[in-house]
């Protein structure tokens, strides 16, 4: 694993094909089991985050991302519960370990960055308390190196005067600024990882620019795995260099970012990319043009789950339900129909 | 409605510029507002009891000839003009005196008043201890063990025992058990310290499960807010995320809604004074509204009140000295 | 919720389903339904008590005096010879006619001054809310007994008595359900089309705070109990010959140590109602009211 950021951005083959990932989840299921049914959040996830890699997972509203993300850090919200694969991360299988061990993992080897700047700091206590109990629990620090390195923190993600912002509670602070505090909050102990879970849908245009330029500089600088998690491929093409592109709780298709955007093999993956609006970056329209509503499932049975809205459906996807497969090498698609057709690719990737 | 009068200072002003000044002028315009209130509250309860015909001797004494009947009611005052009697009253009252009660007419109300309210006060203040802190580790319990029995058990013994049953059924029962089938403690009255014990657990029922709705509540309200679940992802640890990121946010409007139920129950429930046969406050009250004791009735009316507001004034203050962001821009709640 | 809806289509069809999902919730929590049937009971036995209890009201019969249980007195007599179930019967009359009308006055009073004082604001709204904290000082209870010392007491002016202190809760219910509904469209688009104040009050408003109004009225119902029967325990309340749970308290009170049955039907009276209307209200909280736990 080296700094070597060209080879970064082509993706994990170019990072050395040989070095093992840093996180890898293997065929993760979740499931919510309600009062009078049970939602099933993911369905056999799996892919794999390489050193100086940036993940890009996207897909529609409820097709399990935030779920997922919190599987890694065992953090799904009750009565959620992990029925099934693997979180691998350094060689352990995180879904494995005592509590104990998992809250040393979390903010310290796999940092999060939540959707939600405004309301993930702690109102009644200062940024330097933040700081502090992270810092200290995780690396020891006493007081006043603590104070030291929080500064130091703050001025890497570009706060202003960090030392003065370190007494003020988060309400003073802006939208941008608080979520570069949370990114600051998230590196402090050097993570390997580092997951952000949509961390700009809350902020306005320009911050969302800054805040992500910010991310790369972290992950080059680190070396980090990061995992980001978004509904917007405009953020996607300029932001990552593999794409997991998820729906009804499974992978449908992944590949490099380039490779995707050229090649896009999957109907829902196509169907994504057709309905990128030109002008990017405005979320709300993104998926405004694939017809139905993508699913909650609450029941497990066989097919795929893009049928009922795929319009190169056949008698085979009722039935049997596609796999994962290599079409060329790092690139991955769960059809039985792929879209080969130059013409629809051509009108999807002109994005 | 708090947050709203202290919208005053906002973000643009600097953190503790003008912050002084803001809490002065707010008290202010509070103990103006409760001083105008008290004043209506007297005013119209003055006049609500001298609406009614007959005044009250009329049933108390009724065979006295017109004559005494004039006289007596001459040495009370009652002859003159009601505003003027207002007035009167108004004046002593700012003199500290409160009058003399007619049942009694050999003390004055404020001797009536320092026997009776410490009987009362100790038997709130131990039910404030009591139900307040058992409440709250209740509640935090509760909401711990969210959706386990043991959150059910709480809840379900808490809101029979201590909401739907009126205190004076919990105390005849502690009575029936406690004192006639087991003989462990007195039936009532007033005298040793063992007549405490079963008035304090029966008044204690009420405020305690008031106490653990609330702390469950909102501790679990925060339990799920976003920042809590950051802590987690920060690794740190169950205590501390419960003390510095639930406790520390969730028992602050506990403040506001407990705090005005402390007059409340300090100046006595005339349920459970009665049940025991104490001799404090609230039987005071009972014994001056059989007997229509107008002096007493609003003596007793007016510490209530009064006390009443100025817990009210104090918890807000507390609670915008305790939350920063009140402290500073106000909750947008 | 658009408000071409809303205008041509009166939230009718959207109501019903409303209810049926109410419905839906409340049956699922199973102490509130045996709750709810419990205090129909009551509230059945109230009406018909006339013709379900074993004696005349107030028939003395001083060659039975604390009886035991026996074939002619179920639960035995009183110290002057009176049925304890037929005073327990025609006590749940008296209760339940407490216990409704109460809140029945609060909400006819409460609710107008709440919403007209949220609607108008200015001077209506201050006098509403110097009202509002007029009667948050002086405790309830002591508010309705001071009413009760002055002008008497009967089964109806307790419940008028009563009623006239719970009229706060219901202003401050209906104050926070308007303002929180001013703002909605729905309301919005009523006020630009020129659609009267009253209208929109009755129309637009109150149905949509139905529920919450509802469940508060309903919370009322145990306090009252308590509170009625509380006077009447300590002599102040309904007087003889009217039964009454609390007077029955009284009068048994000091054959507690012989008689203790004579204290317990009441006091199990008073619980049982309590506890089933207590349990009504948490069930329909949870079905009407979901985000107010
Ligand atoms: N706490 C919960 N209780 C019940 N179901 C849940 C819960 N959290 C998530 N789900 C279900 O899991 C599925 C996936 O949700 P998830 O939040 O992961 O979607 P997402 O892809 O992150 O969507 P979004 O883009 O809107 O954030 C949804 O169908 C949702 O209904
Ligand atoms: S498997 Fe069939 S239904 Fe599913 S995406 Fe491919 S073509 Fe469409
Ligand atoms: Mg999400």
């Amino acid at each position: 694993m080296t700094d070597d950021l060209a080879g970064a951005r082509v993706g994990p083959e170019g990072t050395g094909a040989g070095a093992a990932p840093l996180l890898e989840v293997r065929g993760l299921r979740v499931a919510f089991p309600l009062e009078r049914r049970t939602v099933y959040a993911v369905q056999g996830l799996t892919f794999e985050v390489h050193a100086g890699e940036r993940l890009g997972i996207v897909g529609e509203s409820g097709s399990g991302k935030s779920v997922s993300a919190q599987s890694i850090m065992r953090m799904v919200p009750f009565p959620g519960k992990v029925t099934g694969g693997q979180v691998l991360f350094e060689g352990r299988d995180l879904l494995g370990i005592p509590d104990a061990a998992i809250r040393s993992v979390r903010g310290s080897k796999i940092g999060m960055v939540p959707q939600n700047p405004l309301s993930s700091l702690n109102p009644v206590i200062t940024i330097e308390a933040h700081f502090r109990e992270v810092l200290s629990r995780h690396l020891g620090l006493s007081r006043s190196e603590a104070r030291v390195r929080a500064v130091e923190l703050l001025g890497s993600v570009g706060i202003p005067d960090p030392a003065q912002r370190l007494h003020e509670y988060a309400h003073r602070l802006s939208g941008g600024q608080r979520q570069r505090v949370i990114i600051a909050l998230a590196i402090a102990c050097r993570p390997r990882v580092l997951i952000a879970d949509e961390p700009t849908t809350a902020l306005d245009v320009t911050i969302q620019a800054q805040i992500l330029q910010l991310f790369d500089e972290l992950v080059a600088g680190a070396n980090l795995g990061a995992v980001l998690i978004t509904h917007n491929l405009g953020i996607v093409a300029a932001h990552c260099d593999r794409v997991v592109v998820m729906y009804a709780g499974r992978v449908m298709e992944t590949a490099p970012v380039v490779e995707l955007f050229r090649s896009p093999s999957h109907p829902y993956t196509v169907g994504l990319l057709r309905c990128v609006p030109r002008v990017a970056m405005h979320k709300a329209r993104v998926f405004a043009t694939i017809p139905g509503l993508p699913p909650q499932v609450t029941e497990l049975r066989d097919g795929c789950p893009f049928a009922p809205r795929c319009d190169r459906v056949s008698e085979q996807c009722r039935r049997e339900t596609p796999a994962l497969a290599d079409i060329a090498p790092g690139h991955a698609l769960a059809c039985w129909n792929p879209v080969t057709d130059a013409a629809a690719r051509a009108e999807a990737a002109s994005v | 409605m708090l947050a709203l009068r202290l919208q005053g200072c906002g973000p643009d002003q600097g953190p503790s510029d003008g912050r002084a000044d803001v809490v002065l002028s707010y008290l202010l315009q509070r103990v103006l507002s409760l001083l105008f209130v008290l004043l209506l509250a007297t005013v119209g309860i003055f006049a609500m009891m001298h609406s009614v015909p007959g005044g009250p001797f009329a049933f108390s004494q009724g065979d006295l000839t017109k004559v005494a009947m004039h006289n007596i009611m001459a040495k009370y005052g009652l002859t003159e003009p009601v505003w003027r009697q207002y007035l009167n009253w108004i004046w002593q009252l700012m003199h500290g005196y409160l009058g003399i009660p007619f049942e009694e007419p050999t003390m004055t109300v404020n001797h009536l008043i320092a026997t009776a309210w410490p009987i009362t006060l100790i038997i709130g203040g131990l039910t404030i201890a009591v139900s307040y802190s058992l409440g709250l580790l209740l509640g935090v319990v509760a909401a711990i063990r969210h959706n386990t029995w043991v959150d059910s058990l709480i809840t379900a013994v808490v809101s029979t025992a201590g909401i739907a049953l009126p205190n004076y059924v919990i105390g005849f029962l502690l009575i029936e058990v406690f004192a006639v089938k087991l003989g462990w403690l007195p039936v009532g009255g007033w005298g040793s310290p063992a007549d405490v014990v079963l008035p304090v657990i029966a008044f204690s029922l009420y405020p305690l499960a008031l106490m653990e709705r609330y702390t469950r509540a909102s501790t679990l309200e925060v339990t799920y807010a976003d920042y809590v679940r950051m802590g987690r992802a920060r690794g740190l640890s169950g205590r501390r995320i419960l003390f510095n990121y639930v406790l520390r946010t969730s028992l602050i409007p506990l403040i506001t809604i407990m705090g005005p139920n402390i007059p409340n129950i300090l100046t006595g429930s005339i349920f459970i004074e009665a049940t025991f046969g104490l001799p404090g406050l609230g039987s005071y009250f009972t014994n001056a509204s059989l007997h229509r004791d107008y002096p007493l009735i609003m003596a007793l009316v007016l510490i209530v009140a009064a006390l009443w507001g100025a817990c009210y004034i104090i918890s807000d203050l507390a609670y915008a000295i305790v939350d920063p962001r009140v402290r500073l821009e106000g909750l947008s709640r | 919720m658009t408000t071409v809806q809303v205008q041509l289509e009166p939230a009718k069809r959207a109501s019903t389903s409303f209810w049926h999902a109410a419905w839906y919730r409340y049956r699922r929590n199973r102490l509130s339904v045996v709750a709810g049937a419990v205090a129909l009971v009551i509230l059945v036995v109230a009406v018909v008590a006339p013709w379900v209890a074993p004696y005349r009201e107030a028939t003395i019969d001083l060659t039975h005096v604390l009886a035991r249980p026996t074939w002619h007195h179920w639960l035995g007599t009183d110290e002057i010879g009176r049925d304890t179930l037929t005073r327990l019967i025609w006590g749940d009359q008296t209760s339940m006619s407490v216990a409704i009308g109460a809140p029945l006055v609060g909400a006819l009073i409460g609710l107008p001054l709440g919403i007209l004082g949220g609607w108008f604001g200015g001077a209506l709204d201050w006098v509403v809310l110097r009202l509002i904290e007029l009667f948050t000082m002086v405790p309830t209870i002591l508010a309705a007994l001071l009413f009760i010392t002055v002008f008497g007491v009967s089964v109806w002016k307790l419940a008028l008595f009563i009623g006239i202190t719970l009229w706060v809760g219901f202003a401050r219910l209906a104050r926070a359900q308007y303002l929180a509904l001013r703002d909605r469209d729905f309301v919005q688009a009523a006020r630009a089309g020129g659609v009267p104040t009253w209208r929109i009050i009755l129309v637009h408003i109150l149905p949509n705070a139905a529920g919450p109004v509802i469940v508060y009225f309903v919370q009322q119902i145990p306090y009252t109990i308590f509170t009625a029967a509380g006077f009447s325990f300590l002599g102040l309340g309904i007087q003889d010959p009217t039964p009454d749970w609390g007077k029955m308290i009284n009068d048994a009170e000091t054959y507690l140590a012989t008689d203790p049955l004579l204290v317990f039907v009441p006091v199990v009276a008073i619980a049982l109602a309590c506890l089933s209307f207590s349990f009504v209200g948490d069930g329909l909280r949870d079905a009407l009211d979901p985000t107010s736990k």
